[in-house]
């Protein structure tokens, strides 16, 4: 499988339509999520007109079960290096979750890089996030039993997927260091996402928990749209057609 | 038709072959792949899993077989009942 190397740590990437000129980067959310998410919902769509890169997050997927560096500053870091290992000039980013948070800081820092940004249901401040309510000190056939049943019956058909799944909940949320880093995440200020210069989509969940963020993220961003879609926090999944067509609206209409 | 049949042994080899790959250490010796076989059902891969499979898919039909693009047409719910019958239906559709 393909890997590269982010500030010593491995990063599990994929990659579709690579000869295509226009670059797209898609990052998952936290806990349950991997790259897959999007490899089998948006990215074949958006690979018709965009090269698409996808990566595993660290500690989760197929990259590298490191035990800390799951702050923003770090994983914005990580991004770096992917982008920096394709040698993109310019790219769009879209990310679910905590990957849209890191995607928002990347064009926060580097907004001279980024074309266009997609944010799904990311929480704000970064300590809302919608599974640390729910996930905070439970095992993890607790972490389990409170995803939503829909989700379950999909990533759970077997008993192995379950295993993986708890083996992967237990390092994570036991092991690493990624319930503190949130919590200590510091919140991001209006001013500076006022100064955000990249159009921006934001989707949200009519009844996601991470729904007012969508409303300030909307009325500080000056070229931002948002679109409030029938569903939770798990968008991308739960109402992937119509997240679907909005990027595809979005991210491959006219520049 | 003779022909036609031996093509999808053979895909099925092959498919047979890299789900093996993917599942290593768990892959049981007396769990037979076969046309009706799940990939998350009966062989309970994960979706990453099932990614890593598309890539060696890939990997070995070159670009003539888009295994993520045909995947995206279809309904979560039949991601999930996914069978090897239908992978090696697709990749016969693409090569003949």
């Amino acid at each position: 499988m393909p890997y590269l190397n982010a500030n010593g740590t491995r990063l599990h990437v994929q990659q579709l339509n690579p000869d295509c000129e226009k670059t797209i980067v898609l990052l998952h959310g936290l806990l349950v999520g991997s790259l897959a998410m999007w490899y089998f919902t948006a990215a074949p769509l958006l690979a018709k007109t965009h090269r698409v890169i996808l990566y595993d997050m660290r500690g989760h997927g197929k990259s590298e079960k490191v035990r800390t560096g799951f702050d923003i500053p770090s994983m914005v870091g990580d991004l770096d290096a992917v982008i920096h290992h394709f040698q993109l000039k310019t790219l769009s980013l879209a990310g679910h979750s905590y990957g849209g948070l890191v995607a928002l800081n990347y064009a926060l820092s580097h907004p001279e890089k980024i074309n266009k940004l997609g944010i799904v249901d990311a929480p704000l401040p970064p300590s809302d996030l919608a599974e640390m309510g729910v996930f905070l000190n439970r095992s993890p056939e607790e972490m389990i039993e409170a995803l939503p049943s829909w989700l379950q019956g999909l990533i759970l058909s077997g008993k192995r997927q379950a295993r993986k799944l708890r083996a992967s909940l237990e390092y994570l949320a036991c092991e690493s260091t990624l319930f503190s880093d949130l919590q200590k995440e510091p919140d991001i200020d209006d001013a500076l996402l006022a100064s955000l210069s990249v159009p921006a989509l934001l989707l949200y969940g009519d009844h996601s928990s991470c729904r007012d963020a969508g409303q300030r993220l909307a009325g500080n961003i000056p070229d931002s749209t948002l679109v409030v879609l029938p569903g939770g926090h798990y968008l991308p999944v739960e109402c992937s057609g119509e997240v679907n067509h909005q990027f595809l609206e979005f991210f491959c209409g006219s520049d | 038709m003779i022909m036609e049949e031996s093509l999808k042994g053979n895909i099925l080899e092959t498919v047979a072959g890299f789900i093996r790959d993917v599942i290593g250490e768990d892959y049981m010796d007396d769990m037979d792949i076969v046309l009706e076989t799940t990939f998350a059902d009966d062989l309970e891969m994960e979706s990453i899993e099932i990614v890593e499979f598309a890539e060696k898919i890939r990997d070995h039909y070159g670009e003539r077989v888009d295994f993520a693009q045909w995947l995206s047409a279809m309904e979560l719910d039949a991601i999930i009942h996914l069978s090897v019958a239908e992978v090696v239906d697709y990749i016969d559709s693409c090569l003949t």
